[in-house]
């Protein structure tokens, strides 16, 4: 895999510099791009990350699953593959870290993708402030504990097309 | 979690069952240090896997470091959810995985 674009090369100099030091073999997840705002076109590195969400244009829900890479300080000299992906005017890209699928109820089972494309799909002409409440408020009520299991952050984009620039 | 292990030699096989979490993986990574000790040969089954978190990741990263410098790691038997962990988190491209 060659070295790609810009992304690349920072997350790639970003990785090389965590892999010093790092005797508990810790990692991290980074999801890092980059919206050009005449274009929609979103241009990102996903290092372990969990998959983007596109709500399309108010019509349905798309993940978008591509080949991920490898999580931070994982190991040294890894190379990072720059995706794309293009936004049409109204679309919502969701982004998520792992405490929300993987956020745990009292009787064991996982909140998981299914439900979080299904709360997206039934949120779908929301604001992205409605979207993000909306599936904290579920996170919170399918995992009714002051000590979660894993911490959760979400943001919602809408890009609105380059018309008004 | 289950834990449960055959030895031959210098070759270790450690089989995980349940689910890996915060809640364990402590225990599993202070058990897991001492028993590759003198293991060139360490093979993971993870066929009765169910679910491994990022802690229980960080484990598997830092057995395929140690082994790394003295012999290989293999992980065998990923079913389905399992698998989809590993695409997520990019750790197909970390781990040997057969």
């Amino acid at each position: 895999m060659e070295r790609g674009g810009p992304l690349s090369s920072i997350i790639y100099d970003v990785n090389n510099v965590l892999c010093r030091d790092n005797g508990a073999d810790l990692f991290i997840t980074v999801w890092l791009g980059i919206l050009d705002l005449k274009t929609g076109v979103v241009e990102y590195v996903n290092a372990g990350h969990e998959y983007p969400v596109i709500s399309v244009r108010g019509e349905k829900v798309e993940v978008i699953e591509k080949d991920n890479c490898p999580p931070l300080a994982a190991m040294e000299d890894t190379e990072f593959n720059t995706e794309k992906l293009q936004l049409r005017s109204g679309d919502d890209l969701f982004l998520y870290t792992d405490g929300v699928p993987e956020a745990k109820a009292s009787d064991g089972s996982r909140f998981g993708m299914k439900k979080l494309v299904e709360i997206l799909g039934n949120n779908i002409n929301k604001s992205p402030e409605e979207l993000v409440t909306s599936v904290k408020r579920e996170v919170d009520i399918f995992q009714p504990t002051n000590d979660p299991f894993d911490d959760v952050t979400i943001m919602s984009v809408v890009w609105k097309g380059g018309k008004q620039l | 979690m289950k834990f449960e292990k055959s030895e031959n030699g210098t070759k270790l096989t450690v089989r995980l069952i349940g689910e890996v979490d915060a809640s364990n993986v402590t225990d599993i990574e202070e058990t897991l240090l001492k028993e590759i000790e003198g293991i060139n040969d360490l093979t993971f089954d993870l066929s009765k896997l169910e679910y491994i978190s990022s802690a229980g990741l960080r484990v598997l990263l830092q057995m395929q470091k140690t082994m790394k410098s003295k012999g290989s790691m293999t992980i065998k038997g990923v079913n389905d959810e399992v698998m989809e962990i590993f695409k997520v988190t990019g750790f197909v491209r970390l781990l040997n995985i057969e």
